[in-house]
């Protein structure tokens, strides 16, 4: 298996990394994997305002584990998959997702993976959302992503929008062409994503400072599990506000209690750190503060539905 | 009357019109008094500095627009122009391009060395959608060669009167979505921002796929324009209705079936048939779109009778049944 670590500062970044990985040599825009690596291209398109559109469709001879690390940008990311991608069974998807989180994607040999990433830079985003309420409002639920992501199935209308893009020519207008379905889809996901959120998040009805301190505190929150989980109280004094506000708003972000969240957090992360196969399972239950192993697995059936050691076998 | 101005941004222009109008303008919008006509005219101003107006509106008496040159900056203005007439009124707006008459110029190119002048006849209904535009933001997307190309080639065909783009109705779906909604939609500045990027996409493609296959139409009359408009409108009028036969079209427009027929094609690019069953199943899907409506009802207002066949025909046009197209658009309404 190789692995590719990088963090996502620009897709420009992300194909030199990936160059580097598999040793063959860099060029830009336009990438083809050579004959002795698999099969495929990715395709950059950047644009102003450092939007940037990755176009891909490619297959390895060898299994690779794509690991995106947080980076401190908080930038937007647009993924969306191609009817072929990972075979017959998975069903193709639209993701929203930002890069301060990590992401781990495994791509199983020989097997293609398709499809085309949107990147927005993080200021970017603010230009277009700055100028009315709903989109500030999209900005602050996109803030929140942080901690959990959003996806929706491909339907008819971005599967065309996905094809016009996908099979562009070289044009005098390509880039034009593609920036326009680029923003289409963009605006379409941001309202649905808008839509679903108001409709258990209403809006208007919490502040902009509540919504930005909790977010703040959650951070803490959630830096470090080898600690002790700080308690309902500790909390809301932190973010300046009653601990009944608090639940209540806090619940209606992450759609879950504190406790609750940070236990989901923290078996997340012992789940990302089994799959990236770096760490012993002593080391794992060290840095998410467990003693005991049977603790620590039947935690983790729990949450998975299986036990730790049983994550990294193929079935 | 008659509004001559030189001011860049769109919002200076509506304030002039609604002074002239004994009316005033608020954040770039003007509501049309009912002693002067109806409707309203909006103006927005875009990130890179793009500046957009929309007409939504009839007027009483003539509105002569005069735009005079501005040396000092340089940029491009754009109109859309989508007309519709209303009972004893027939006369379309009338372009002009420094000394040049341009009839019935529907999509209008001009710049801020040019005089402009844009003359709108009483009694018609106008939607429209007028841009202006630096080219930087242009040349983001193309090569500044094949901008220029674009550019000379259309001044040289409206200065010498040629007709170069009509709106037909892929444009008219995007000219109506902003006028429909431009003041509904929740992001609004992003939404006509992204539909402006469509329309200029549309123009600059269908007019270079004319320059390369050399079909660009050549001089008509003036009057054969209004014809051809005024067909195009009746032709779409009312689609509870079968279509209106080619026979009653050509007589209309006064020309011979098969003239009326390959100028259609010349003018909106597919033949008649084709042209109307694609602009209603755009509707339904419009109508769709707006909720309020089953399947079956869609259906009977653009004149199917049978479920079947109008799903079939939906289908051809979107690949996608109109049960699935809107459970998709709607599935998150339920929510709410």
């Amino acid at each position: 298996m190789i692995t590719i670590e990088y963090g996502l500062s620009t897709y420009e970044n992300f194909l030199k990394q990936l160059c580097k990985a598999l040793e063959f040599k860099y060029s830009k825009n336009f990438i083809k994997i050579p004959e002795s690596l698999g099969h495929g291209f990715f395709r950059l398109l950047s644009f102003h305002g450092g939007i940037e559109c990755l176009i891909f469709n490619a297959s390895f001879k060898n299994e690779i584990q794509f690991h995106q690390k947080k980076i401190k940008d908080e930038h937007l990311i647009i993924r969306l998959d191609n009817e072929n991608t990972l075979g017959d069974n998975h069903l193709p998807r639209l993701q929203l997702n930002k890069t301060n989180r990590k992401w781990i994607f495994m791509a199983p040999k020989f097997q293609i993976i398709s499809g085309i990433n949107i990147l927005f830079p993080q200021e970017t985003m603010q230009q277009f959302f700055k100028e009315s309420e709903v989109g500030i409002q999209i900005n602050d639920h996109l803030n929140f992503l942080s901690s959990y992501f959003y996806n929706e199935p491909m339907d008819a209308e971005y599967k065309k929008w996905f094809k016009e893009i996908f099979e562009m020519n070289q044009s005098e207008f390509h880039k034009l062409i593609i920036y326009n379905r680029i923003m289409l889809i963009s605006e379409r996901v941001f309202l649905r994503y808008h839509k679903k959120v108001s409709a258990t998040f209403l809006p208007g009805k919490f502040s902009h400072e509540d919504l930005s301190r909790i977010k703040e505190v959650t951070k803490i929150f959630i830096h470090d599990f080898s600690e002790r989980p700080m308690s309902l109280n500790q909390l809301s004094k932190m973010a300046a506000m009653s601990a009944s506000k608090f639940k209540i708003i806090f619940k209606e972000i992450y759609e879950q209690p504190p406790h609750q969240f940070f236990t989901n957090q923290r078996m997340n992360k012992a789940h990302a750190m089994i799959l990236s196969n770096r760490y012993s399972l002593n080391e794992i239950m060290d840095a998410l503060g467990f003693e005991k192993k049977s603790v620590f697995k039947s935690a983790y059936e729990k949450q998975f539905g299986k036990l730790p050691e049983m994550t990294n076998v193929k079935n | 009357m008659k509004v001559i101005y030189k001011e860049k941004g769109f919002e200076l222009l509506v304030k002039k019109i609604a002074q002239s109008l004994g009316s005033s303008s608020s954040d770039g919008e003007l509501i049309i008094p009912p002693e002067s006509g109806t409707g309203t005219i909006n103006a927005y101003q875009l990130q890179d500095d793009i500046s957009v107006m929309i007409m939504n509106c009839t007027f009483h008496e003539d509105l002569v627009l005069q735009r005079e040159p501005n040396l000092n900056q340089q940029y491009f203005i754009l109109h859309f122009f989508d007309i519709s007439f209303e009972e004893g009124h027939h006369a379309a707006p009338v372009f002009y391009l420094q000394h040049q008459t341009l009839l019935n110029h529907i999509i209008f190119l001009s710049n801020s060395s040019f005089i402009s002048k844009i003359h709108i006849p009483a009694g018609i209904k106008i939607n429209s959608v007028s841009v202006l535009f630096h080219k930087n933001i242009i040349h983001q997307f193309i090569s500044p060669a094949v901008f220029e190309k674009f550019t000379s080639n259309y001044y040289y065909r409206e200065l010498h009167g040629e007709q170069v783009e009509f709106v037909d109705s892929t444009y008219r779906a995007i000219i109506e979505e902003i006028i429909g909604e431009h003041k509904k939609n929740p992001v609004t500045i992003q939404f006509i921002y992204n539909r402006i990027l469509l329309l200029l996409e549309r123009m600059l493609v269908n007019f270079h796929e004319k320059l390369k296959t050399g079909i660009v139409v050549a001089k008509i009359k003036g009057d054969e324009v209004n014809a051809m408009i005024q067909a195009e409108s009746e032709l779409v009028k009312n689609f509870s209705e079968p279509a209106i036969t080619i026979a009653s079209l050509s007589k209309m427009a006064g020309m011979s079936p098969t003239k009326f027929k390959k100028q259609f094609r010349n003018f909106y690019g597919m033949p008649v048939y084709e042209y109307f069953q694609k602009y209603r199943m755009l509707q339904a899907k419009n109508i769709l779109k707006k909720g309020g409506h089953s399947i079956m009802e869609v259906g009977k207002l653009i004149g199917y009778s049978n479920l079947g066949h109008f799903a079939a025909a939906f289908k051809k046009e979107f690949g996608i049944l109109p049960k699935d197209w809107a459970h998709n658009e709607h599935k998150l309404d339920h929510l709410k």
